[in-house]
Formats: structure tokens, C-alpha cells, sequence
């Protein structure tokens, strides 16, 4: 009697032990297999990003290319021919001037949009100078007071990574311009040890982290949205503060890891 | 049915003052014992006093563990000042049984909250209660113990503790298992009872025997229940880690 029961309660322990363990294993390998499956999900969804975000640099890039190699040369063409035209022609000299002058401004945008879906200066020279090259712009539109200043040795990215950084600024920027009411604006560019950082500063109504984390989950707010599209492909992180508390203006920090953790496959 | 051979006045001479048939001719081994029957009971403590601490931020269900804590620590202590397990009044001792099953039974038709959970802790107390009407006569003659009541307790306790397992298994994962209070909490009720079983099924038969063995039975019940306190206040530990207003 003694015997069964000794054995009988080491095995009911025993027993206990096993399902306990059981229970343990198996939620383990339960939580590890989610985990890989959350990892693959978040990395279709990403490849379905880049794919998204490709797509769309192509399409810019082919109407880039239309709007410069047939609608430019075409308008560039019609002036060679305005200018051939005979005095008689024209009902006044005021008339031609007019019209020559409003064919090159026609030109001028044209050129100016193109640049602005591929922007060669990007290609060419990088972020560095193609932000500089933007905020000369923006500044010379007279829109606002735009200025740009440049920390240390600025590496080059990878294109892509470099790609998605100026389309960030540019939209944010844009943003700037359109919604902020901000008469200054300044960018910053400065190279880190692990990482590069874009700020985008100005004195405007002011901008929160809050109030971007709301409005890039609602319907429209496309601009947004596609900075925080970018923003997942370079594992990159952005953080909006008031400048000064208690007072306007808006400081955007884009924080991009300088090593290539988010391997792009193609912007 | 296992029936008392010995007359009510033997047994009162061999268990007179503690556990039933271990209180006499005092040794070693009786201090010893003793002493792990002291801790035993004060284990209890462990997580009683922060479960009565934390009681306000916990949900029913944990509330009902702590309820039924305390009265379990109010058996284990008060039963040698009250006589409880004094052989004549073992009817108290069994009654804590009774009132201990239904407390769980109902703990764990809240925490479970499945038409299976539902179905079996439903089904188990009405079970429990005509097997306790069927037994009556047995547990209310004076010096009687009846085994099988305790050992009903210990496999519905088994059993609704696997059924929290297996329920755990079918969750969808979100944190480690271990991470969360109520493992801690039903790990400890497993062991504890599955490890008493067999020693509360022959508690009528080792309760005539006054030997090493049994002597060593009691400190392993006394044992496991240090251990099941532990591991309830180690549940306890966890409250920072997961919001008590939620049974998983």
C-alpha cells in the first residue's frame, strides 16, 4: 500500500510536471511561429511598398521624359517658328513679343516640372546638393525666405535611400509652402556617425508629432501618407516639434540609419 | 467504502490537538514535522497579504482567489485552536472541502468563462454535490474521515486546471504564458493537487498509522502546499506585467 502510494503521487507529480511543460514547449513554438509569420506579413507588405513606390518613380520618371524629350522639343519648335515668322504676321510688334515671351515661360515650366519628377541634380550629386538646389529654388519663387546650411561631410546613399530621403523633404516642404504659413523657412542636412539628419525648420502655425500621427490615418492626407510609405522603406523615423513652446513654428527632424538595414530593392 | 475500525476514543488518543494520527508521542521527527506544518500554514500569508494589498486593482475572479486564500489560511491556522482537525469535529475539516470546491468551481467558471468550462464546472457541482449528499452519513459520524470527498476535490481541481491550459493553448498568443498571473496560479494548484491525490484518497487509511511514512506523507502534503502558496504569490509578483482587470 505504501508502494502504490509513493509511486502514485511521484507519478501524479511527474504527470502534472509533463503538462505544464507541454504547455510551455508548445506556446513557445506557438509565439515563434507567429512571430515569423508577422515578420514575413511585415515584409510582403514592404515589398508591396517598394513595389508601390517603383511603380510610381517609373511613372514619373517615363512623364518626365515625355514632358522633356516630345512636349518640350515640340514647344521649343513652334518657337523657332514664331521667331521665323515675318513681321507682317504678326498684327503688332507688342503682340509677338507677348507671345514669344509666354511661349518661354510655357518652356520654362515645362522644364521645370520634369526636373522636378526626376531630379537629375539628385542623380548627379546628391542629397546635399540637390536640397540646396530646391531651396535656392524655393527661395527664388519668392514665395518665402528659404535657407540651407550643410554639417560636415555629407556620404552619399544608396540612390534609392537618397531617392525617398528628397521626396520626404520635398513633401515636406511642400507642406510648408501650402498649409504652415510660415514667411522663413531653413533645412539642415548633417551627417551622424550611424545615421543622416534632415531638419526642416520654420515659423509657421505650427505642426505636432500628434497631429501627423492623426492626419496620416485619415481618408485624403495623401502627402502624409506617402512620407510615412518612405518613411517604413528607410526604417527611418521623423519627429515634429514646436520650436519654441508657447510659440509658432514647426522643427522636423528626419532621422534616416545611415547603414543599409532597410535594403531597398528599388525606389 | 472504507469504513473507521477503530473506536472515536482511540482516535482521539492518537490525533489529539493536530493532523489527524500524527499528534502523539512527541520526537524528532514530531518537531520536525511540526515545524513544517508551521510553515506550512504560514505560507498561506505569502500571497494572502498582498492579494488583500492589490485587491482593490484586481478583477472578481482574483479577488475570489484571494477570498478563498483566506479562508483556507483560516482552516490551516485555526484548526488547531478550534479543533478542527481534532477527530470528532473532522465533519469541519471536511466542510472546508465542500466550501473550497465550490469557491474554485465558480473561480473557474468566471476565468474560464467556454460553454466547456461552463458545461464541466456545471456538470462536476452537481456531481460533487449528491456524491456529498450520497456520503452524508459517513462524513457526519463523530471520528469519521471520508477520503473520498477530498480526493473528488483534487481531480475536479486537476481537471479544471488542464482545461485552463488547454484553453491557454487555443488562446491567441500574445505574451509568454509564464509572464502572465493565473499560470503562476494554476501551476501551483496542478502540483498541489495532483500531488495530494493519493495521499487525501487514503488519508482514512494513513490516519490509523503513526509511522515514518506517514509522517512523511504529511510533510509532503505540507510541502506541496508551501509550494502552491509560493507559486500563487509569484502570480501575484506579475500584477505589473499585465492589467488585473482581465482574467488571461
Amino acid at each position: 500500500m505504501e508502494d502504490i502510494i509513493l509511486i502514485g503521487t511521484g507519478g501524479m507529480l511527474l504527470f502534472a510536471l509533463g503538462v505544464i511543460v507541454f504547455v510551455l514547449i508548445h506556446q513557445r513554438r506557438v509565439i515563434r511561429y507567429q512571430l515569423n509569420l508577422q515578420k514575413l506579413r511585415a515584409e510582403q507588405q514592404k515589398l508591396l511598398l517598394h513595389a508601390t513606390i517603383t511603380s510610381e518613380e517609373q511613372e514619373r520618371h517615363r512623364i518626365a521624359d515625355e514632358l522633356h524629350d516630345e512636349v518640350g522639343a515640340s514647344l521649343s519648335a513652334i518657337r523657332l517658328y514664331i521667331w521665323q515668322l515675318p513681321t507682317e504676321a504678326w498684327p503688332s510688334d507688342a503682340a509677338k513679343k507677348a507671345a514669344k515671351g509666354a511661349l518661354d515661360e510655357v518652356i520654362a515650366k515645362v522644364r521645370r516640372i520634369s526636373h522636378r519628377l526626376t531630379p537629375e541634380m539628385l542623380m548627379k550629386f546628391g542629397l546635399k546638393d540637390a536640397l540646396q538646389h530646391t531651396v535656392q529654388q524655393l527661395s527664388d519663387s519668392g514665395a518665402l525666405l528659404a535657407s540651407f546650411q550643410s554639417f560636415g561631410t555629407i556620404e552619399r546613399l544608396e540612390p534609392e535611400k537618397e531617392l525617398a530621403t528628397y521626396r520626404v523633404v520635398q513633401e515636406l516642404l511642400a507642406n510648408v509652402v501650402k498649409h504652415s504659413g510660415a514667411s522663413e523657412i531653413m533645412v539642415n542636412i548633417q551627417q551622424k556617425t550611424r545615421s543622416l539628419v534632415v531638419t526642416v525648420e520654420d515659423n509657421g502655425h505650427g505642426f505636432t508629432q500628434q497631429t501627423f500621427e492623426n492626419l496620416k490615418s485619415v481618408p485624403g492626407g495623401l502627402g502624409l501618407k506617402n512620407i510615412q510609405s518612405r518613411l517604413d522603406i528607410l526604417q527611418a523615423n521623423i519627429n515634429f516639434t514646436i520650436r519654441e513652446p508657447g510659440r509658432s513654428g514647426t522643427l522636423a527632424t528626419l532621422n534616416v540609419p545611415a547603414t543599409d538595414t532597410a535594403a531597398v530593392p528599388g525606389v | 467504502m472504507r469504513k473507521q475500525t477503530e473506536s472515536t476514543q482511540e482516535l482521539d488518543r492518537r490525533t489529539a490537538g493536530g493532523t489527524p494520527g500524527l499528534m502523539t508521542n512527541p520526537s524528532f521527527m514530531r518537531a520536525f514535522f511540526d515545524h513544517v506544518e508551521l510553515i506550512a500554514c504560514i505560507s498561506f500569508l505569502v500571497p494572502v497579504i498582498p492579494g488583500w494589498v492589490l485587491i482593490k486593482r484586481m478583477s472578481r475572479t482574483l479577488r475570489l482567489l484571494v477570498i478563498i486564500l483566506s479562508l483556507m489560511l483560516l482552516f490551516a491556522v485555526g484548526g488547531y485552536y478550534t479543533g478542527t482537525h481534532y477527530i470528532p469535529n473532522l465533519w469541519i475539516y471536511f466542510g472546508g472541502y465542500v466550501l473550497t470546491f465550490y469557491l474554485f468551481s465558480v473561480l473557474f467558471r468566471r476565468l474560464l468563462a467556454t460553454p466547456l468550462a461552463k458545461w464541466l464546472t456545471g456538470s462536476l457541482m452537481v456531481l460533487f454535490g449528491v456524491f456529498t449528499a450520497l456520503r452524508i452519513k459517513d462524513i457526519i459520524t463523530p471520528g469519521n474521515f471520508d477520503s473520498y470527498t477530498p480526493a473528488f476535490l483534487s481531480i475536479a481541481m486537476m481537471a479544471y486546471c488542464i482545461l485552463y491550459f488547454n484553453r491557454q493553448l487555443g488562446q491567441p498568443q500574445i505574451t509568454f504564458i509564464y509572464k502572465t498571473p493565473w499560470f503562476w496560479v494554476v501551476t501551483g494548484l496542478l502540483l498541489y493537487y495532483a500531488g495530494s491525490f493519493l495521499i487525501l484518497l487514503t488519508t482514512d487509511y494513513l490516519m490509523l498509522r503513526d509511522t515514518v511514512f506517514t509522517w512523511g506523507l504529511w510533510d509532503l502534503l505540507d510541502g506541496l502546499t508551501i509550494m502552491r502558496n509560493l507559486l500563487i504569490a509569484l502570480g501575484f509578483a506579475f500584477y505589473k506585467n499585465i492589467s488585473w482587470k482581465t482574467s488571461f
